[in-house]
């Protein structure tokens, strides 16, 4: 048993502390929803940072890297790189805008195409639609880090390893010994 | 950039447009070392009597090497533009505009417009 005592991570550390444990560990997590819905705020994007799932832009982005959305400023036009979502479909699409056409009320009928791809994304849209509209729209993109989305790729692919992450990140917190 | 042709045709009973132009331009000094690529395309715009914009990329190019970032391009058309039937596109005028945007390997992304004209589809096939 004393070798179970000497494991157990918790031992020795008074219960005032492991309650001040938890609290850290709550605010952590507070932070980084903090931080997430501050960005909300600020680009005025339902999620203000994507990871590129496909290689349909290569070679302007790739697989894995981050994308920082923006939906503030002015109106569409061509030649932008928006995120897009498809009724029916859960995975947002990163493409260009090709064709713009708005008219007096601000109504937009917008089509996009992939860089690396060949044609473009009629195809893609839902059944019967030609167009997409500003509500299909989450955000255009403004800033770009290379390869940093490719850890949630792989937490992703491997969803045990994220609980293993959680899990371990979680011990960690609550364990340490303040001296 | 100067203007090469304009064509306008007709298939299936729909009229479409095809803008031809000529690019001259040196990119070179927008790449450095977080210089990822260019985006080149050149946009045909237009006013009808139901948009108050329209906008539709006629060429587009991707640069992603310094040594190939001084453009020299005759004759270049690649989207053509018509088939709505609610536009009348003859003798429709269009402002061309020449744009690109930088992709950088890390940071932001900028849009940069640099040479236009204006010029009119033909009122009859051609």
């Amino acid at each position: 048993m004393d070798y179970l005592k000497k494991l157990n991570p918790f031992d020795g550390i008074p219960k005032y502390q492991i309650a001040q444990q938890i609290v850290n560990f709550g605010l952590i997590v507070a932070s980084a929803l903090m931080i997430w819905k501050f960005l909300m705020i600020a680009s005025g994007s339902e999620s203000p940072v994507v990871v590129v799932l496909s290689g349909s832009m290569r070679p302007a982005f790739d697989r894995g890297d981050l994308l920082y959305l923006d939906m503030n400023d002015g109106p569409f036009r061509v030649g932008e790189i928006v995120v897009f979502k498809i009724e029916g479909k859960d995975i947002p699409i990163v493409h260009r805008v090709l064709e713009v056409h708005e008219d007096a009320n601000g109504l937009y009928e917008i089509l996009t195409k992939g860089d690396n791809n060949t044609i473009h994304d009629k195809q893609l849209y839902a059944e019967g639609q030609n167009w997409l509209g500003r509500e299909h729209i989450i955000g255009r993109v403004k800033g770009f880090l290379p390869y940093v989305g490719m850890v949630t790729i792989v937490m992703h692919d491997y969803p045990q390893l994220k609980y293993l992450l959680v899990g371990v990140l979680a011990l960690f917190v609550l364990s340490t010994r303040d001296n | 950039m100067k203007s090469n042709r304009v064509q306008l045709i007709e298939r299936w009973g729909l009229d479409y447009s095809i803008v031809t132009t000529d690019l001259t331009t040196d990119l070179t000094p927008l790449f450095n070392w977080n210089t990822k690529q260019l985006f080149l395309y050149i946009t045909a715009e237009y006013v009808t009597p139901t948009n108050v914009v329209n906008q539709v990329v006629i060429w587009d190019k991707i640069v992603t090497d310094k040594d190939m970032a001084v453009i020299n391009e005759k004759n270049i058309a690649k989207y053509y533009l018509g088939g709505d039937q609610r536009v009348n596109y003859k003798n429709l005028a269009l402002n061309i505009t020449f744009n690109y945007n930088v992709i950088p390997i890390s940071g932001w992304i900028t849009t940069h417009q640099q040479g236009s004209y204006s010029i009119k589809i033909p009122p009859t096939y051609n």
